[in-house]
Protein backbone atom coordinates (compact mmCIF):
# COMPACT_ATOMS: atom_id res chain seq x y z
CA UNK A 1 0.00 0.00 0.00
CA UNK A 2 1.34 3.44 -0.89
CA UNK A 3 2.18 5.12 2.35
CA UNK A 4 0.01 8.18 2.00
CA UNK A 5 -3.20 5.74 1.68
CA UNK A 6 -1.13 3.60 4.54
CA UNK A 7 -1.18 6.67 6.59
CA UNK A 8 -4.50 8.26 5.87
CA UNK A 9 -5.93 4.70 6.75
CA UNK A 10 -3.91 4.56 9.66
CA UNK A 11 -5.81 7.83 11.11
CA UNK A 12 -8.62 6.30 9.94
CA UNK A 13 -8.05 3.51 12.66
CA UNK A 14 -8.10 0.80 10.45
CA UNK A 15 -6.58 -2.21 12.17
CA UNK A 16 -5.15 -3.98 9.15
CA UNK A 17 -3.28 -0.79 7.82
CA UNK A 18 -1.70 -0.24 11.38
CA UNK A 19 -0.08 -4.16 11.61
CA UNK A 20 0.76 -3.42 7.89
CA UNK A 21 2.78 0.04 9.35
CA UNK A 22 3.82 -2.15 12.10
CA UNK A 23 5.26 -4.60 9.91
CA UNK A 24 6.72 -2.34 7.70
CA UNK A 25 8.91 -0.22 10.25
CA UNK A 26 9.01 -2.87 13.46
CA UNK A 27 12.43 -4.40 12.82
CA UNK A 28 14.22 -0.80 11.73
CA UNK A 29 12.89 0.70 14.65
CA UNK A 30 13.27 -2.69 17.07
CA UNK A 31 16.91 -2.50 16.08
CA UNK A 32 17.57 1.48 17.13
CA UNK A 33 15.63 0.34 20.50
CA UNK A 34 18.29 -2.60 20.80
CA UNK A 35 20.81 -0.53 19.52
CA UNK A 36 20.32 2.24 22.24
CA UNK A 37 19.29 0.38 25.14
CA UNK A 38 21.72 -3.07 24.20
CA UNK A 39 19.31 -5.30 26.14
CA UNK A 40 16.38 -7.12 23.68
CA UNK A 41 13.44 -7.59 26.40
CA UNK A 42 14.00 -3.56 27.04
CA UNK A 43 13.93 -3.00 23.16
CA UNK A 44 10.79 -5.24 23.17
CA UNK A 45 8.93 -2.87 25.70
CA UNK A 46 10.14 0.08 23.89
CA UNK A 47 8.72 -1.02 20.21
CA UNK A 48 5.75 -1.85 21.89
CA UNK A 49 4.91 1.68 23.83
CA UNK A 50 6.57 3.59 20.93
CA UNK A 51 3.56 1.83 18.29
CA UNK A 52 1.08 2.71 20.92
CA UNK A 53 2.34 6.16 21.05
CA UNK A 54 2.62 5.88 17.09
CA UNK A 55 -1.40 5.12 16.68
CA UNK A 56 -2.82 6.87 19.45
CA UNK A 57 -1.20 10.40 17.86
CA UNK A 58 -0.92 9.64 14.20
CA UNK A 59 -3.34 12.05 13.53
CA UNK A 60 -0.81 14.77 14.57
CA UNK A 61 1.40 13.44 11.43
CA UNK A 62 1.22 16.37 8.91
CA UNK A 63 4.03 14.74 6.72
CA UNK A 64 6.73 17.53 7.68
CA UNK A 65 8.98 15.08 7.80
CA UNK A 66 8.92 11.14 6.40
CA UNK A 67 6.58 8.83 8.18
CA UNK A 68 9.97 6.45 8.75
CA UNK A 69 11.87 9.68 10.65
CA UNK A 70 8.40 10.67 12.80
CA UNK A 71 7.93 7.06 14.05
CA UNK A 72 11.89 6.61 14.90
CA UNK A 73 11.80 9.85 16.44
CA UNK A 74 9.09 8.53 18.97
CA UNK A 75 11.17 5.24 18.95
CA UNK A 76 14.80 7.12 20.19
CA UNK A 77 12.49 9.20 22.54
CA UNK A 78 10.32 5.89 23.97
CA UNK A 79 13.72 4.32 24.24
CA UNK A 80 15.80 6.97 26.38
CA UNK A 81 12.47 7.38 28.52
CA UNK A 82 12.58 3.59 29.50
CA UNK A 83 16.40 3.70 30.08
CA UNK A 84 15.58 6.80 32.58
CA UNK A 85 12.76 4.72 34.26
CA UNK A 86 15.39 1.90 34.26
CA UNK A 87 17.55 4.15 36.04
CA UNK A 88 20.09 3.04 33.44
CA UNK A 89 21.55 6.78 33.07
CA UNK A 90 23.65 7.39 29.95
CA UNK A 91 27.30 7.29 30.71
CA UNK A 92 29.50 9.83 29.54
CA UNK A 93 32.90 8.31 31.11
CA UNK A 94 35.32 6.91 28.17
CA UNK A 95 37.36 4.91 30.36
CA UNK A 96 34.25 2.71 30.69
CA UNK A 97 34.61 0.51 28.50
CA UNK A 98 32.55 -3.10 28.14
CA UNK A 99 35.06 -5.65 28.92
CA UNK A 100 32.99 -7.78 26.30
CA UNK A 101 35.30 -5.91 23.80
CA UNK A 102 38.62 -7.16 25.39
CA UNK A 103 38.01 -10.58 23.82
CA UNK A 104 37.21 -9.25 20.37
CA UNK A 105 39.22 -10.79 17.63
CA UNK A 106 39.14 -8.80 14.45
CA UNK A 107 36.90 -9.93 11.68
CA UNK A 108 35.92 -8.33 8.38
CA UNK A 109 32.23 -9.72 9.93
CA UNK A 110 30.24 -6.71 10.62
CA UNK A 111 29.25 -8.06 13.98
CA UNK A 112 32.63 -7.22 15.10
CA UNK A 113 31.80 -3.40 14.41
CA UNK A 114 28.52 -3.64 16.02
CA UNK A 115 30.08 -5.48 18.99
CA UNK A 116 32.33 -2.76 19.11
CA UNK A 117 29.75 0.04 19.05
CA UNK A 118 27.42 -1.44 21.40
CA UNK A 119 30.59 -1.69 24.03
CA UNK A 120 30.75 1.75 23.93
CA UNK A 121 29.91 4.00 27.34
CA UNK A 122 25.88 4.16 26.90
CA UNK A 123 25.70 8.40 26.24
CA UNK A 124 28.65 8.11 23.67
CA UNK A 125 27.01 4.95 21.74
CA UNK A 126 23.50 7.16 21.59
CA UNK A 127 25.19 10.00 20.12
CA UNK A 128 27.24 8.13 18.03
CA UNK A 129 24.04 6.01 16.91
CA UNK A 130 21.48 9.40 16.50
CA UNK A 131 24.31 10.80 14.38
CA UNK A 132 26.23 8.62 12.31
CA UNK A 133 24.14 5.62 12.35
CA UNK A 134 20.70 7.48 12.23
CA UNK A 135 21.56 10.62 10.57
CA UNK A 136 20.56 13.32 13.26
CA UNK A 137 22.05 16.30 13.13
CA UNK A 138 23.83 17.71 16.60
CA UNK A 139 20.72 20.18 17.38
CA UNK A 140 18.36 17.34 16.98
CA UNK A 141 20.75 14.93 19.35
CA UNK A 142 20.91 17.98 21.77
CA UNK A 143 17.18 18.33 21.83
CA UNK A 144 16.36 14.87 22.33
CA UNK A 145 18.81 13.80 25.21
CA UNK A 146 18.64 17.49 26.77
CA UNK A 147 22.46 18.37 26.31
CA UNK A 148 24.35 21.11 24.26
CA UNK A 149 25.08 20.89 20.96
CA UNK A 150 28.95 21.43 22.32
CA UNK A 151 28.38 18.04 24.13
CA UNK A 152 26.96 16.16 21.21
CA UNK A 153 29.51 16.81 19.49
CA UNK A 154 32.31 15.98 21.92
CA UNK A 155 30.85 13.02 22.36
CA UNK A 156 30.86 12.21 19.01
CA UNK A 157 34.51 12.83 19.02
CA UNK A 158 35.27 10.44 22.04
CA UNK A 159 33.06 7.67 20.34
CA UNK A 160 34.79 7.54 17.33
CA UNK A 161 38.05 7.67 18.63
CA UNK A 162 37.49 4.74 20.86
CA UNK A 163 36.18 3.09 17.87
CA UNK A 164 39.00 3.77 15.92
CA UNK A 165 41.01 2.62 18.74
CA UNK A 166 39.42 -0.96 18.99
CA UNK A 167 39.25 -1.52 15.52
CA UNK A 168 42.65 0.75 13.48
CA UNK A 169 45.02 -2.09 14.81
CA UNK A 170 43.00 -4.48 13.00
CA UNK A 171 42.01 -2.82 10.25
CA UNK A 172 44.85 -3.07 7.52
CA UNK B 1 63.73 44.28 13.95
CA UNK B 2 60.54 45.60 13.48
CA UNK B 3 60.71 43.87 10.13
CA UNK B 4 61.47 40.82 11.72
CA UNK B 5 58.80 41.13 14.22
CA UNK B 6 56.23 41.51 11.57
CA UNK B 7 57.63 38.89 9.69
CA UNK B 8 57.10 36.50 12.50
CA UNK B 9 53.81 37.63 13.73
CA UNK B 10 52.57 37.20 10.03
CA UNK B 11 53.59 33.80 9.64
CA UNK B 12 52.14 32.68 13.12
CA UNK B 13 49.22 34.20 12.22
CA UNK B 14 48.70 31.53 9.30
CA UNK B 15 50.27 28.43 11.31
CA UNK B 16 48.33 25.51 11.37
CA UNK B 17 47.45 23.56 14.43
CA UNK B 18 50.02 21.01 15.54
CA UNK B 19 47.59 18.22 16.26
CA UNK B 20 45.53 19.29 12.37
CA UNK B 21 47.51 16.42 10.61
CA UNK B 22 46.21 13.92 13.00
CA UNK B 23 43.04 15.28 13.32
CA UNK B 24 42.55 14.79 9.28
CA UNK B 25 44.18 11.35 9.46
CA UNK B 26 41.59 10.13 12.06
CA UNK B 27 38.89 12.02 10.31
CA UNK B 28 39.91 10.13 6.71
CA UNK B 29 40.42 7.06 8.39
CA UNK B 30 36.99 6.99 9.94
CA UNK B 31 35.80 7.56 6.43
CA UNK B 32 37.40 5.34 4.95
CA UNK B 33 37.01 2.61 7.15
CA UNK B 34 34.15 2.62 9.52
CA UNK B 35 31.82 5.20 8.50
CA UNK B 36 31.04 2.33 5.08
CA UNK B 37 30.43 -0.25 7.24
CA UNK B 38 27.80 1.52 9.69
CA UNK B 39 25.32 1.24 6.55
CA UNK B 40 25.68 -2.94 7.08
CA UNK B 41 24.89 -3.15 10.31
CA UNK B 42 22.92 -6.37 11.01
CA UNK B 43 18.97 -5.34 11.63
CA UNK B 44 17.82 -6.88 14.48
CA UNK B 45 13.90 -8.71 13.90
CA UNK B 46 11.59 -7.81 16.15
CA UNK B 47 9.92 -10.47 18.31
CA UNK B 48 6.99 -11.87 17.13
CA UNK B 49 4.63 -10.99 20.27
CA UNK B 50 5.19 -7.50 20.33
CA UNK B 51 1.94 -7.04 17.61
CA UNK B 52 -0.40 -8.83 19.86
CA UNK B 53 0.46 -6.47 22.76
CA UNK B 54 0.64 -3.15 20.68
CA UNK B 55 -2.94 -4.58 19.75
CA UNK B 56 -4.24 -4.83 23.14
CA UNK B 57 -3.11 -1.50 24.03
CA UNK B 58 -4.59 0.75 21.06
CA UNK B 59 -8.20 1.85 21.29
CA UNK B 60 -10.56 0.02 18.57
CA UNK B 61 -12.65 2.57 15.72
CA UNK B 62 -15.83 1.66 17.51
CA UNK B 63 -14.51 3.32 20.66
CA UNK B 64 -12.47 6.05 19.09
CA UNK B 65 -15.99 6.60 17.14
CA UNK B 66 -17.68 6.98 20.58
CA UNK B 67 -14.88 8.75 22.07
CA UNK B 68 -15.13 11.01 19.66
CA UNK B 69 -19.28 11.25 19.61
CA UNK B 70 -18.86 11.82 23.49
CA UNK B 71 -16.35 14.84 22.92
CA UNK B 72 -18.81 16.43 20.32
CA UNK B 73 -21.98 15.88 22.49
CA UNK B 74 -20.15 17.44 25.69
CA UNK B 75 -18.92 19.90 23.43
CA UNK B 76 -22.84 20.61 22.12
CA UNK B 77 -24.10 20.68 25.46
CA UNK B 78 -21.45 22.78 26.50
CA UNK B 79 -22.33 25.57 23.59
CA UNK B 80 -26.14 25.34 25.20
CA UNK B 81 -25.39 25.78 28.50
CA UNK B 82 -23.79 28.66 27.61
CA UNK B 83 -26.14 30.02 25.14
CA UNK B 84 -28.94 29.56 27.83
CA UNK B 85 -27.01 30.76 30.52
CA UNK B 86 -26.32 34.32 28.08
CA UNK B 87 -29.43 34.53 27.00
CA UNK B 88 -30.77 34.38 30.52
CA UNK B 89 -28.32 36.99 32.12
CA UNK B 90 -29.29 39.03 29.15
CA UNK B 91 -32.99 39.04 29.89
CA UNK B 92 -32.18 39.37 33.44
CA UNK B 93 -30.58 42.61 33.61
CA UNK B 94 -32.77 43.80 30.76
CA UNK B 95 -35.31 46.41 32.58
CA UNK B 96 -38.60 44.93 31.99
CA UNK B 97 -40.65 47.40 30.08
CA UNK B 98 -37.89 47.19 27.52
CA UNK B 99 -38.81 44.34 25.60
CA UNK B 100 -39.88 44.02 21.76
CA UNK B 101 -43.44 43.93 23.10
CA UNK B 102 -42.91 46.33 25.63
CA UNK B 103 -41.67 48.57 23.06
CA UNK B 104 -44.76 47.86 20.36
CA UNK B 105 -47.15 48.94 23.86
CA UNK B 106 -45.22 52.38 24.48
CA UNK B 107 -45.71 53.05 20.86
CA UNK B 108 -49.26 52.27 21.19
CA UNK B 109 -49.55 54.48 23.94
CA UNK B 110 -47.99 57.17 22.54
CA UNK B 111 -50.27 57.29 19.56
CA UNK B 112 -53.08 56.99 22.32
CA UNK B 113 -55.36 59.54 20.40
CA UNK B 114 -54.70 58.57 16.99
CA UNK B 115 -54.93 54.93 17.51
CA UNK B 116 -58.15 54.41 19.62
CA UNK B 117 -58.82 51.06 17.90
CA UNK B 118 -54.99 49.53 19.74
CA UNK B 119 -56.64 50.72 22.94
CA UNK B 120 -59.81 48.94 22.24
CA UNK B 121 -57.93 45.53 21.10
CA UNK B 122 -55.76 46.02 24.63
CA UNK B 123 -59.17 46.26 26.77
CA UNK B 124 -61.32 43.94 24.74
CA UNK B 125 -58.29 41.06 25.27
CA UNK B 126 -57.33 42.15 28.69
CA UNK B 127 -61.65 41.86 29.59
CA UNK B 128 -61.22 38.55 28.07
CA UNK B 129 -58.22 37.30 30.31
CA UNK B 130 -60.54 38.58 33.41
CA UNK B 131 -63.45 36.52 32.49
CA UNK B 132 -61.20 33.56 32.43
CA UNK B 133 -59.57 34.19 35.22
CA UNK B 134 -62.10 36.07 37.45
CA UNK B 135 -59.42 36.11 40.60
CA UNK B 136 -56.34 37.70 38.95
CA UNK B 137 -55.84 41.23 41.03
CA UNK B 138 -55.09 42.94 38.16
CA UNK B 139 -58.64 42.96 36.74
CA UNK B 140 -59.08 46.11 39.24
CA UNK B 141 -57.12 47.51 36.27
CA UNK B 142 -60.55 47.56 34.34
CA UNK B 143 -62.65 49.64 37.03
CA UNK B 144 -59.24 51.97 37.40
CA UNK B 145 -59.49 53.12 33.76
CA UNK B 146 -63.47 53.01 33.26
CA UNK B 147 -63.07 55.60 36.57
CA UNK B 148 -60.57 57.65 34.54
CA UNK B 149 -62.49 57.60 31.20
CA UNK B 150 -65.57 59.23 33.20
CA UNK B 151 -63.41 61.38 34.75
CA UNK B 152 -61.75 62.92 31.67
CA UNK B 153 -65.87 63.07 30.14
CA UNK B 154 -66.84 64.94 33.26
CA UNK B 155 -63.53 67.48 32.85
CA UNK B 156 -64.50 67.65 28.89
CA UNK B 157 -68.02 68.95 29.67
CA UNK B 158 -67.05 71.38 32.64
CA UNK B 159 -64.33 72.61 29.52
CA UNK B 160 -67.46 72.67 27.33
CA UNK B 161 -69.53 74.85 29.84
CA UNK B 162 -67.37 77.16 31.49
CA UNK B 163 -64.13 77.21 29.16
CA UNK B 164 -60.53 76.26 29.14
CA UNK B 165 -58.13 77.05 32.11
CA UNK B 166 -54.60 75.30 33.14
CA UNK B 167 -55.79 73.50 36.03
CA UNK B 168 -58.32 71.22 34.00
CA UNK B 169 -55.49 71.02 31.31
CA UNK B 170 -53.59 69.74 34.01
CA UNK B 171 -55.97 67.39 35.40
CA UNK B 172 -56.90 66.01 31.87
CA UNK B 173 -52.73 65.37 31.00
CA UNK B 174 -52.69 63.81 34.35
CA UNK B 175 -55.40 61.66 33.71
CA UNK B 176 -54.12 60.63 29.81
CA UNK B 177 -50.71 60.07 31.61
CA UNK B 178 -52.71 57.69 33.55
CA UNK B 179 -54.62 55.82 31.21
CA UNK B 180 -51.28 55.64 29.27
CA UNK B 181 -50.19 53.95 32.40
CA UNK B 182 -52.98 51.24 33.08
CA UNK B 183 -53.04 50.38 29.46
CA UNK B 184 -49.53 49.82 29.41
CA UNK B 185 -49.91 47.65 32.27
CA UNK B 186 -52.65 45.80 30.38
CA UNK B 187 -51.10 45.12 27.61
CA UNK B 188 -47.81 43.39 29.86
CA UNK B 189 -50.10 41.29 31.62
CA UNK B 190 -51.60 39.87 28.27
CA UNK B 191 -49.15 38.85 26.93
Amino acid sequence: MEEQKLIAACKANDRLAQQLLYNRYANAMFTISYRITKDKELAADVLQEAFVRVFHYIYTFRGESTLGAWIKTIVVRSALAILKKEKKELSYDIGEVDESTANLHFSHDIDYLEKAILSLPSGYRTVFLLVEVEGYTHQDVADLLGVSVGTSKSQLFYAKKRLRELISPKIE
Amino acid sequence: MEDFNQFKLDNQKYLPPKDLWSKIEFDLDYQNNIKPLLEQLPEQTAPSHIWGEIEKNIPSGRMRLLKRKWVVQTAAAIVLLALGFGLGSWFNTKPLSTPGVGYYQVKTISNLEEDQQSINDVLDEYVKKCKYYPNENSCSLVNDFTDLVSAKAELEDIIKRMGNSENIMQQLRRIELEKTRIIRNMAQRIL
